[in-house]
């Protein structure tokens, strides 16, 4: 394998668009990551027809989330992000690699230990509307994790129910109503009472705001944000919004039919995008400047099938840069720079 | 801190004005709401607006009436009271007196006193056999549903066993083992009726388990029996109270015809099915034994399922707004 390619230097941040960036820089993990994947591989069989396939969901995934940490994880539907979220979480079993939290190893714990796991680790639901069963009032919802969890009862976990409501900017009154009764904003907003009710050290947000009003999903990012300030969390934000995942992440993880492309703190990924697909990703979003005349890369055609990935690089077959090696040769994840991997055989 | 949205000005021209749901609808999601503000006052006027639904609830009504107050009514003879002399009386109107306005059977007996007892048996009959079977039927779906794998299959293959048996020769051998009476005509109704239950309870929470609710709560950490219980069953209640109705017509008849058949329910108690099967050999010359029970059987059935049809209408969204926008008569 050769390495030939010289990695490149990291360019001077272009003076327009880095206001957001000033305290940011990629926040090195600090003593040990809470939440740690490694190698996380999830397969899962698809009959088609009499033939048994093979859909790879996610392949040798690493990545990995330090306390208070923000890490955005980014990609085309269907490439494995919630996969990734819920491999995390335990709720997909991993086909191969390792699940670690705080340095614990929890791939094999049988069920009933996960369930414990959950008061650590939680996730807030893409589709608010969905999330919460239409059937049963906010407070009901949102005391569920108390009642299979603690033994808080009564009036104890009615104050605490209202504690949680008005934490995340909901009126009192929310508990008694149901979810028909409110916006899809506040409903979000129950979702993530319910999910930081047992003060979980770290949250998988899966799209936590692409069902919203776009006026909406600032508010929301606003509360993440804030509650990760009070309480120390750590979030995996997965979003396709690359905007959002600017303004909230510390690190990016671009991933491409179920493997990472491209990983590295927020100004590596917006400033200094080294993977074609990454490129081609930041080139599609409009910037508001009309001095900027970045190139659109076009990305053409569809995301192949994770049933048959191609073989090499993933996504040889729309690269705009691709040579020989990226049909015959799997690229590995390499360190460019301190806190920066790509995998491309060619940038 | 306020909520996000919500005083956006209502655009829609105000159809329905719901009070559960005001100010709500910021057009993010006109279809989530799904009707569930369902109060009494909905049903009330979703009932208005449909007359088959109103035939329904009014035929289903003065049945449950009659069974339930039968005995005090004033003015009804005892349905168990025989005299020979008054034997075969036709009704008022063709010929007969006022009391006996139905006429009497061959053994002298007050028809309409009989009809009334009668009532009580069959709803009797069908409400216990049809909460067995759903009962039954629901639990056993519900575990299929939610665990899939091989418990589905067991508790399906033995549904659809169940499903091609024929219910009336399921209810022969019990009688033969038995011997006749309410209870085996229950059970044995109940048995060829839990696996309708079963299948759809089963169908609807292979939906709702993918549901993010469901994944919510499995992430809370709650266990399976919770999430049935808190999770699933609310969400079948609305489609498992119309297969409930539904049900209990289809029961009413099947005890009708284990009675006519001889296998239910035994003299000296009435009902529908046995006055028919006792009428049956004076038909030709008194008509009014076997007719009187025959419509009473008829009809409750058809009040039931209108009523049935009805609660589906109006649990099933799309067609609930048909009703509102397109129906205004029927």
């Amino acid at each position: 394998m050769t390495d030939a390619q010289n990695p490149p230097a990291p360019a001077p941040a272009p003076a327009a668009d880095d206001a957001d960036d000033a305290g940011g820089g990629g926040r090195p993990v600090a003593d040990g990551p809470i939440v740690e994947g490694r190698g996380l591989t999830v397969h899962f069989y698809k009959r088609v027809g009499s033939r048994r396939r093979t859909v790879h969901a996610l392949d040798d995934f690493d990545i990995a989330v330090g306390p208070g940490e923000t890490v955005g994880l980014v990609g085309e539907s269907g490439c494995g992000k919630s996969t990734a979220g819920r491999a995390l979480l335990g709720a997909v079993r991993p086909t191969a690699g390792r699940v670690l939290f705080q340095g614990e190893d929890v791939t094999d714990l049988s069920r009933a230990r996960w369930r414990a796991m959950r008061k650590h680790v939680q996730m807030i639901f893409q589709d608010p509307y969905s999330a919460l069963n239409p059937k049963r009032k906010i407070g009901e919802s949102v005391a569920e994790p108390y009642l299979v969890h603690t033994r808080l009862r009564g009036r104890e976990l009615e104050s605490a129910v209202i504690e949680l409501l008005e934490m995340v900017g909901l009126p009192a009154g929310a508990a008694g109503k149901y979810p028909h009764a409110f916006s899809g904003g506040q409903r979000q907003r129950a979702v993530i009472a319910r999910a930081l009710a047992l003060r979980p050290g770290f949250v998988v947000a899966d799209e936590a705001t692409s069902a919203l009003d776009v006026s909406i999903q600032a508010q929301i990012v606003n509360l993440m944000v804030e509650l990760q300030a009070e309480f120390g969390l750590s979030y995996l934000f997965i979003s396709h919004n690359l905007a959002v995942i600017r303004h909230i992440s510390d690190r990016v993880a671009i991933m491409y039919l179920g493997r990472l492309v491209e990983i590295g703190a927020r100004s590596d990924i917006y400033e200094n995008a080294t993977h074609p697909y990454t490129r081609a990703l930041l080139s599609s979003v409009p910037v508001p400047d009309p001095a900027s005349r970045t190139a659109h890369i076009p990305l053409t055609g569809d995301l192949p099938s994770p049933m048959d990935p191609p073989k090499g690089c993933r996504f040889n077959t729309r690269c705009p840069v691709a040579v020989d090696q990226c049909f015959t040769d799997r690229p590995p994840l390499e360190e460019r720079s301190p806190g920066h991997s790509v995998a491309c055989w060619v940038n | 801190m306020s909520p996000p949205t919500g005083k956006t000005p209502a655009v829609n021209p105000p159809t329905v004005t719901d009070p559960a749901a005001p100010a709500t609808h910021s057009g993010l999601d006109p279809g989530a709401d799904s009707g569930e503000a369902r109060t009494l006052a909905d049903l009330r006027r979703h009932l208005l607006k449909s007359k088959a639904g109103m035939a329904g609830v009014a035929i289903t009504g003065l049945f449950a009436l009659t069974a339930i107050v039968g005995p005090w009514i004033p003015f009804i003879a005892d349905p168990a009271q025989q005299s020979l002399p008054d034997r075969l009386k036709p009704p008022v109107g063709w010929g007969g007196t006022w009391a006996h306005p139905l006429g009497t059977d061959q053994l002298g007996r007050d028809l309409l006193a009989r009809l009334i007892d009668g009532a009580r048996i069959s709803l009797l009959v069908g409400l216990a056999a049809v909460g067995l079977a759903a009962l039954i039927g629901t639990l056993l779906g519900l575990v299929a549903g939610y665990f899939g794998g091989w418990a589905d299959t067991v508790i399906s293959s033995v549904a659809d066993v169940q499903m091609a048996f024929p219910g009336v020769l399921a209810g022969l051998i019990f009688v033969l083992a038995f011997g006749p009476s309410v209870w085996i005509v229950i059970a044995v109704i109940a048995m060829s009726g839990w696996m309708v239950f079963t299948r759809v309870t089963r169908s609807l929470v292979f939906t709702l388990r993918t549901s993010l609710f469901v994944e919510a709560s499995e992430m809370s950490g709650a266990g399976s029996p919770r999430i049935m219980r808190r999770h699933l069953l609310p969400n079948l209640v609305s489609s498992l109270i119309t297969l409930i109705v539904l049900e209990l017509a289809a029961a009413i008849l099947s005890e009708s015809a284990f009675s006519f058949l001889g296998f239910g329910v035994q003299p000296p108690q009435s009902s529908w099915g046995l006055m028919i099967e006792q009428g049956r050999d004076y038909i030709t010359h008194a008509w009014w034994v076997v007719t009187f029970a025959g419509m009473a059987i008829a009809v409750a059935v058809l009040g039931v399922n209108l009523l049935s049809l009805w609660l589906q209408s109006f649990n099933d969204v799309a067609e609930r707004e048909q009703i509102i926008l397109d129906r205004p008569g029927m």
